[in-house]
């Protein structure tokens, strides 16, 4: 029976997994579609390939947050988690049916702290662990805002300077262009590099600027084609394959790890591996897995209506809205926090939108995300407690 | 007063007040993102000041209103 108990959990735990890629496709591709870059299908393949990806790129920092960081590991057993998963399951049932605004990510955290709160009381609950992403849950749209916003108010004066006829603007922005997609395309490649073969210490810096140097040269060849706004709406056309991918990145990296914590912590309470040891190659792979197999099979459904809503969205705010956004999971993603990828793709929309007039924002949006942070850890904290007392009274 | 500027400026105070409650390893997110809000803040309030110099001044025509009686 505890073993049934224990696979049958983590069959949850990867469906809810599934689930959250089945919802959050939208989220990366809905501009690439909106825009006609790929039709709903390519878009999908294209960000699930990259869910996928992330986890030979990002630690597994964020699944030990979940899994060590928001109760005392003592108190979690197969029920705690049971009870857990399906706080998070019915909380967004539940919101989904009244049409109120939910995150999965702080749904799971709620879960998990209703659950143990549940079974041990309130001692349990790790208020460091649970501060960390309490205050982030606020952060990081915040971050989107303000990198989105920046990312726009820069890419459109460099733009502006490089369809100027001649003169220096146009050779300044030509420059500023070259030199910084060089050096991001450069960082961001042996950044890459250096994250799968999981080495340790800093970057080549002389490799990296050589390589910049070299990209750059070759930026500043390019644009001197440029001449008409058509031709750069076309640029930011291919680059949004780019930005897509680095938020699907990002989003595989932050969203599977969640789920990657559930099951260890899981592990850890049966005994099959020891308290302070990383998560199995085999979970790790399950999960990007299953949320990359969700964005394959639900995303596309979800993104068709989704892009049709975004087309106010430019190529290039798009491409800003998803590089802030990106970034912005990257960070947290590298320091082991868990945040929603659905309000920190908002943000990053908010900063663009902000970027032409306040009232340019859909702020109905805005006030859900609001909603969502008041209300979603409380209430799914009392479910999973509520699930918690039921299954302890009927066993 | 420019509501976009009020909206960054709100932002930061929300960061400011968040980053006594952050853990102390994370703290310098909280003072970058509110030093940041408040430059983004203020340089909306210098492009919404400078907009508003540059925005010509209308002038109204002068209306002539016939009086039926002029003939």
């Amino acid at each position: 029976m505890t073993t049934f108990a224990f696979y049958a959990v983590i069959a949850i735990a990867l469906i809810f997994d599934f689930v959250n890629g089945f919802h959050d496709a939208a989220n990366s591709i809905a501009t690439v579609v909106a825009t006609r870059v790929l039709t709903p299908l390519q878009a999908v393949v294209w960000a699930a390939s990259f869910n996928f990806i992330a986890f030979a790129v990002f630690g597994t920092k964020v699944a030990s947050a979940i899994a060590k960081g928001v109760v005392d590991q003592k108190i979690i057993s197969i029920g705690v988690i049971f009870a857990a998963l399906m706080g998070a399951v019915f909380w967004n049932v539940l919101t989904a049916w009244l049409g109120l605004p939910s995150s999965s990510s702080h749904a799971l955290v709620g879960g998990i702290v209703g659950a143990g709160v549940a079974k041990a009381g309130g001692h349990v609950v790790i208020i460091e662990g649970l501060r960390k992403i309490g205050v982030f849950i606020i952060y990081s749209p915040l971050v989107g805002v303000a990198l989105g916003f920046t990312l726009m108010i820069v890419v459109t004066w460099l733009v502006v300077g490089l369809l100027r006829p001649n003169g220096l603007p146009r050779i300044l922005s030509q420059v500023a262009t070259a030199c910084i997609l060089g050096l991001v395309l450069s960082f961001a490649g042996f950044g890459l590099v250096h994250a799968i073969r999981r080495q340790h210490g800093h970057l080549n810096t002389t490799m990296v600027i050589a390589v910049a140097a070299v990209v750059a040269v070759l930026f500043m060849i390019a644009l001197q084609r440029l001449r008409k706004p058509s031709q750069a709406n076309k640029s930011f056309r291919a680059m949004q394959l780019f930005s897509a991918a680095a938020f699907s990145l990002g989003h595989g990296a932050n969203d599977a790890q969640k789920t990657m914590g559930i099951i260890l912590a899981l592990l850890i309470a049966a005994k099959k591996v020891k308290a302070g040891s990383d998560v199995p190659t085999w979970v790790v792979l399950s999960a990007h897995t299953a949320i990359g197999l969700g964005t394959l099979f639900g995303g596309w459904r979800i993104v068709r209506t989704m892009g049709t809503k975004l087309t106010k969205l430019q190529p290039m705010g798009g491409v800003c809205a998803e590089t802030a956004a990106a970034l912005t999971l990257f960070f947290t993603s590298a320091k082991g926090i868990p945040v929603s990828t659905t309000h920190t793709i908002t943000g990053s929309i908010v900063g663009v939108g902000t970027s032409k007039r306040l009232s340019a924002v859909n702020w109905g949006v805005a006030r859900r995300v609001l909603w969502a942070w008041i209300l979603t850890i409380p209430g799914s904290a009392l479910v999973a407690a509520a699930v918690y007392w039921a299954v302890h009274a009927v066993s | 007063m420019d509501r976009r500027a009020v909206f960054f400026f709100a932002a930061c105070w929300a960061c400011r007040e968040l980053t006594l409650h952050t853990p102390k390893n994370l703290r310098y997110v909280g003072v970058i993102l509110s030093i940041w809000l408040a430059i983004l803040g203020i340089a909306s309030l210098i492009d919404n000041s400078s907009r508003r110099k540059n925005r010509p001044h209308r002038t109204v025509a002068p209306v002539h209103i016939e009086s039926p009686h002029d003939d």
